[in-house]
């Protein structure tokens, strides 16, 4: 039978090898956690029936690569060749979900919002001004702050999305992280905000209810444009 | 069962391997996780204190009366050397096993859209920085993450 010490030389050594090296760092896993958000919304758009989702950049209608930021930024930055998804329900606006782009609150301070889906009105007067503009929460109907910690969530970061959320206007905000925080859940469901916890892969529990509140926003917006 | 010593040890060895590896934004996080310890709410007797208070307030709600008020607050309690491996080792599940299950999700995932894309990208515009994605890379390093997960299961269960 193997010792503890055998089992922790063993652990040391396959911790070495189990290390992807694009992903040791803090910021990496963050960067990747949103980019599972974003794919969980668009999943949310597929189930509740968009006719037509497709991959963009801005410069090239369907890129083979898919660039995310992962520092907040504007949409019509030119450094990289940008990848958005544009979403349509039949008969609705066209709609964009992008990853960590800065939005516009009411007090015309600008926040930074790691996955977002807004109006493609808007989305395209911001891409292509001439100058840096950002989106107006208003045209904003899913804001999602994303959070991927290895240790249970301190309390400020509720505070800090609680501050995001009293002034923006976006139709629906969540708050995302990959484990618990009870101080944290307690705060935001005393403040009726929406969050969900403990999301990735292997919890089907947590991410298809988080999926479906993705997908009652989108319901809530096709109904908003009725004709 | 592992005694306390035993537990530090190993709890100072893993660190000290996360350390070699690069992963000090793991051990920082445990390490404030750790210092906030283990919160609960509970009824505090001031009276059970024993001390002098200087606050006359405090001196005749809590002393004075034979039966002195009990208040509610936030407590928090050191975490003994198990629970404080246990954090570590969640972490380092967190932020080896769980970030290549995120990985793979967007790029092998069949029900993904985004995963008819060959390359996933991330880049920084504040440090010109990126690094990408792609299923092969996620693939190698499949076989050794089931293998630490395995192992740190293991390990939990004989502390």
């Amino acid at each position: 039978m193997t010792t503890n010490q055998d089992l922790l030389d063993e652990i040391q050594t396959t911790l070495g090898e189990a290390l992807i090296p694009s992903l040791t760092t803090s910021s990496a896993a963050d960067d990747l956690y949103e980019a599972y958000i974003f794919s969980l919304v668009i999943e949310a758009a597929r189930a509740e029936g968009a006719a037509h989702i497709e991959f963009k950049s801005r410069n090239n209608a369907s890129p083979t690569s898919f660039v995310f930021r992962t520092s907040p930024g504007y949409l019509n930055s030119s450094a990289k060749d940008y990848g958005y998804a544009e979403i349509e329900f039949t008969g609705k606006p066209i709609l964009e979900a992008h990853l960590g782009v800065r939005i516009e609150g009411h007090s015309e301070v600008l926040h930074e919002c790691d996955i977002c889906v807004l109006l493609k009105s808007e989305a395209e007067l911001c891409r292509l001004s001439p100058m840096r503009i950002a989106p107006r929460s208003k045209t904003v109907i899913i804001a999602v702050e994303a959070k991927y910690y290895t240790t249970d969530l301190s309390l400020n970061l509720g505070r800090a999305f609680l501050g995001l959320v009293s002034d923006s206007s976006a139709e629906k905000s969540y708050f995302v992280v990959n484990r618990n925080s009870d101080s944290i859940e307690k705060l935001l469901t005393h403040k009726k905000k929406y969050w969900e916890h403990k999301i990735i892969p292997q919890n089907r529990n947590e991410v298809n209810r988080l999926r479906s509140m993705f997908q009652v926003a989108f319901r809530d917006f096709k109904a908003k444009h009725r004709l | 069962m592992a005694t306390d010593n035993e537990i530090n040890q190993m709890y100072d060895a893993l660190v000290s391997a996360l350390r070699g590896l690069r992963l000090d934004w793991v051990i920082e996080e445990v390490e404030a996780q750790v210092a906030l310890g283990r919160l609960s709410v509970k009824k505090v007797r001031p009276a059970e204190f024993k001390a002098r208070f200087e606050d006359r307030h405090n001196q005749e709600n809590y002393v004075n009366k034979p039966k002195g008020q009990s208040l509610k607050f936030v407590v928090s309690e050191e975490y003994t050397p198990r629970e404080r491996l246990m954090i570590l080792l969640d972490a380092v599940e967190s932020a080896v096993v769980q970030t290549v299950e995120v990985a793979r999700y967007i790029t092998l995932n069949d029900n993904i859209e985004i995963q008819g894309l060959q390359n996933i990208e991330f880049f920084s515009e504040q440090t010109g920085q990126s690094f990408r994605i792609n299923p092969t890379q996620v693939l190698l390093y499949d076989e050794s993450v089931k293998k630490l997960a395995r192992l740190l299961g293991q390990l939990r269960q004989r502390v």
